[in-house]
């Protein structure tokens, strides 16, 4: 009977095309095409800072401490940064840092205020301490015309050490965000 | 004139499904009466039409021509052969109330049911997906190699018969096609109620099932679940026939039909071990042979299945694919995509209790689309006709084939074990002479599609008005589809502004149906993920490698290097860049190094593109010992190695070095930090886009990035082309 002679050969040959259904596997592959993203990583930045950042002292004007090279770095009742804005319109300033625990003890509530260019861009209360985000647009002709745009954060109630130095907050990250 | 065209166009593809099922039953001889000898006819005609159109598309000869020569040929072999004469034998005439009942409601239903799929194409699912792979098959002249659609790899028996139809009347000659399914299935249920003797509870479960307002609305559209249910029937009705007068004839349309069923819907593969356990059992039974039978039932099946597998294989590395990614993994179809998109099927928003959906299959219908009537409330009085060998039977058929149905509670899964409940309950009602008729007139009153709105949630899917105009085109076309089909502007806009060789990438909320152009959708493929992962990277913090763990340690030289999970986790593991740092800085990447990865090798190249967007993942939920693997032409010497990831990284990755041919972990902590936000993310994503073929991106108003480039075109680098009611196109710079 031809049918069930086929049925086998049929069945079989389906079973073996199956069996083998996953797909390859290569090896391995090669690198592929480098997409030339930023120059030197993401490090060159201009317009914004991270404190860890081995290139990160060229943002600091005055206040930041630069000796230690953890992850965030202590500032002092006044620190100022600069950036190179690529564009003005639709900008807003990020600035994250951390209120240290020890001196939240004794300077209770910290009020920093905010200046972009000398313009007061915000006073900020901050009740607790930890990691902390302020984040607000800036006015475009505030930032208009600079080569270099200054910020500053300007801590009303600093801590004094015992060695007489004013510490101020932790700055993590700051900058203007695409 | 077009719904002329139409009309001849439908004909012409019954006319050949029929006349290849008839020449197949006059092959086989079984004793059938001539109302079988056309209902099979038909059913098993459908399946061998279906089957030499799939071959006609795998060897890309999809033409208007071979059509009509398949037609022809199938239609002039029938008519020289007489396989179309009409078997001596026939059924007693139906009592005069039996004949009233039914031909009131064909006619009735019928009318509505016609007039609907006539009009132009509408549904959700026949415009989305059903209708537009056959546009695309059409247009490519056979199946090509698609492996951006999920629903293009599974199996598309009724789609064989939409593209038979379609390349002759288009769209509504396809929906057509599955109305004849529509007409068919009452049919095949009164003349099983014939042949076993209870004509009554078959009359009365066809019109149960045939005036069903998810059946109406289902099978008046290009959608594929009543063509399914048809074809479950009509299996069950051959078996129980084969199981009365074991006519060998039956069992290789047995096969047939069983592999048909799980080609025309992947939850119907319950068919198969139905049939083939049936089968084996009742031989078994009366000590008959079974080798020869069995071997003919399943070779009957493979010749159904078989080419869907192997089309699978071939395209997508997967014979089960969308599912079973995990037996078979591939790079078209992402495990987690597979396991998100299994549950979104088994929990449908809106369902506030699984105690609901008893309400919601029968009355309500609006949050599992649609509803069976009303008097399937009955359907528990089913139960007694378990004292009947055909209530069990039927019963058992109802059991079989609703066991796929939480896999998907939406009503139409429930689809094909419904003529079964119909035909239980119809045996039951049968016991009392008036109750059938009642029964019929209080489905037929509360089944009407004007009565649906006083008790039905307003959601629930029905056939809502007579749609005259627009089924005999007094009413333009295009005009009738704007009207009710908000994502068919959409499809036009981008058919009439994107060259033919143009890709769009889109998030959904396009009728593909009516757009000749390669549309690649988000969620339809590995592909598709990778594109919105791309999109998603560019406005999304949580999508974007602002977290470096940086593995720090005493200088080593190494050829091998390696980062290994150890932890268990829901999310998709990922590495965006992975960096091999020495006492000099970075190591640039050497066009001999060798990358691998598991799972999910082939996105490896994604964590070394130097491209912050791009990223590789293992497409499945984290579990220990997946890994990315360097492998260095040469020796270096390493003090760091840098994992730029996502937020959502698990922080518990290993660090391996190949020291003489021994892997030795790195103890020490890798460190945290968080790099800078993503500049010009926008620009990036769209370079990957263009880098992976788009031109064009489609921006619907639901979708999350809306906002921000509607804003910024310019930060994106496109440019709006045209909106046409959600969806908003633009062209890539």
């Amino acid at each position: 009977m031809m049918l069930p002679a086929l049925c086998w050969r049929a069945a079989l040959s389906l079973f073996a095309v199956l069996s083998v259904a996953c797909v390859a596997r290569p090896d391995s592959y090669p690198v592929p095409e480098q997409h030339q993203v930023f120059v030197d990583g993401q490090l060159s930045d201009p317009e914004f800072v991270v404190a860890s950042a081995k290139d990160s002292a060229k943002f600091f004007v005055r206040d930041v401490q630069t000796h230690d090279a953890g992850l965030w770095r202590w500032t002092g009742p006044d620190p100022e940064l600069q950036f190179t804005l690529s564009s003005t319109s639709d900008r807003k300033l990020v600035y994250e840092f951390v209120i240290n625990e020890t001196t939240y003890k004794d300077t209770g509530p910290v009020t920093i205020q905010f200046f972009v260019n000398d313009h007061l861009l915000s006073r900020e209360r901050y009740d607790s301490p930890g990691s902390k985000k302020f984040e607000k647009p800036v006015p475009k002709e505030w930032l208009d015309g600079k080569e270099k745009t200054r910020v500053r954060a300007k801590i009303e109630n600093t801590w004094r050490g015992a060695d007489g130095v004013l510490l101020g907050i932790l700055l993590k990250r700051a900058g203007f965000p695409e | 004139m077009k719904a002329v065209s139409i009309l001849l166009s439908f004909a012409f593809t019954v006319a050949t499904i029929e006349a290849l099922g008839l020449l197949l039953l006059q092959w086989l001889r079984p004793r059938f009466t001539k109302q079988e000898q056309y209902v099979f006819g038909f059913v098993s005609g459908s399946a061998l039409l279906s089957l030499v159109v799939f071959l006609l598309a795998a060897v890309q000869v999809v033409w208007t021509a071979s059509f009509v020569a398949v037609g022809v040929i199938a239609i002039v072999v029938c008519w020289r052969k007489r396989a179309w004469v009409p078997l001596k034998e026939s059924f007693p005439r139906l009592p005069v109330l039996d004949r009233l009942m039914l031909t009131s409601t064909m006619l009735a239903f019928g009318a509505w049911y016609f007039m609907n799929a006539l009009a132009p194409e509408a549904s959700s699912d026949g415009t989305m997906y059903h209708l537009g792979l056959v546009q695309r098959y059409m247009d490519q002249h056979g199946f090509g190699r698609v492996t951006t659609s999920m629903y293009g790899n599974m199996p598309l028996a009724i789609e064989m018969l939409f593209l038979f139809a379609f390349s002759l009347g288009r769209h509504s000659a396809a929906a057509l096609v599955h109305f004849s399914f529509l007409i068919a299935l009452p049919f095949a249920i009164v003349v099983f109620g014939r042949r076993f003797g209870h004509p009554r509870a078959g009359v009365v479960a066809a019109i149960l099932v045939y005036a069903s307002p998810i059946f109406g609305f289902d099978g008046s559209s290009a959608y594929v679940d009543v063509a399914a249910a048809c074809v479950a029937f009509t299996l069950f009705a051959l078996m129980q026939r084969w199981d009365e007068t074991r006519e060998p004839c039956l069992v290789p349309l047995i096969g047939l039909l069983a592999g048909y069923a799980y080609s025309v819907k992947l939850t119907l593969f319950v068919a198969i071990p139905y049939a083939v356990i049936f089968v084996l059992w009742k031989l078994w039974r009366r000590r008959a042979e079974i080798a020869k039978p069995m071997m003919i039932l399943c070779a009957c099946v493979l010749l159904m299945v078989g080419p869907w597998l192997l089309k699978n294989v071939i395209t997508v590395g997967n014979p089960f694919s969308p599912f079973m990614n995990r037996w078979f993994p591939n790079p078209n179809i992402r495990i987690s995509f597979e396991t998100s998109y299994r549950e979104f099927q088994r929990n449908y928003s809106g369902l506030k209790s699984y105690l609901d959906i008893p309400l919601e299959l029968t009355i309500r219908g609006g949050v599992l689309n649609g509803f069976l009537g009303p008097v399937f409330l009955l359907a528990p009085l089913g139960l007694l006709g378990l004292r009947w060998q055909v209530g069990r039977q039927a019963l058992l058929a109802a059991l079989v084939f609703a066991l796929p149905y939480p896999n998907n509670i939406g009503t139409r899964f429930l689809m094909p074990a419904t003529p079964f409940l119909a035909l239980s309950l119809a045996l039951v009602l049968e016991r009392w002479r008036a109750m059938g008729p009642l029964v019929v007139l209080f489905h037929f009153l509360v089944s009407w599609p004007d009565s649906i709105g006083l008790y039905a949630d307003q959601y629930a899917w029905r056939l809502e008005k007579f749609y005259w105009r627009g089924a005999l085109r007094l009413q333009p076309e295009s005009e009738y589809l704007n009207d009710r089909v908000p994502e068919y502007a959409p499809a036009k806009l981008i058919e009439n502004l994107v060259p033919k060789n143009g890709r769009v990438f889109t998030t959904g909320g396009i009728a593909v149906a009516y757009c000749r152009r390669n549309v690649v959708v988000g969620y339809e493929s590995a592909f598709g993920n990778t594109l919105f992962d791309f999109v998603a990277a560019a406005t999304v913090p949580a999508f974007q490698p602002t977290h470096w763990w940086t593995y720090k340690f005493p200088k080593q030289s190494t050829r091998r290097v390696r980062l290994v999970q150890v932890q268990t986790g829901k999310e998709d593991w990922s590495v965006s860049e992975l960096r091999l740092i020495g006492p000099e800085g970075e190591i640039p990447r050497g066009v001999n190094w060798r990358l691998r990865a598991a799972p999910n090798p082939w996105d490896v190249q994604l964590a070394f593109d130097n491209c912050p967007i791009t990223k590789w993942t293992a497409a499945e939920p984290t579990r220990p010992g997946m890994f990315v693997e360097i492998e260095l032409d040469k020796p270096v010497e390493l003090t760091e190695v840098r994992a730029e990831v996502t937020p959502s990284w698990p922080g518990r990755a290993r660090l391996e070095i190949e020291v003489d041919g021994q892997w030795n972990v790195i103890e020490a902590q890798p460190e945290l930090t968080e790099g800078s936000p993503l500049k010009r993310s926008r620009r990036l994503a769209i370079e990957d886009l263009k880098r992976n073929g788009m031109t064009h991106i489609a921006v619907h108003s639901d979708d999350f990035f809306v906002a921000d480039i509607t804003k910024s075109p310019q930060l994106w680098g496109v440019t709006l082309l045209g909106e046409a009611n959600a969806i908003r196109l633009y062209r890539l710079d």
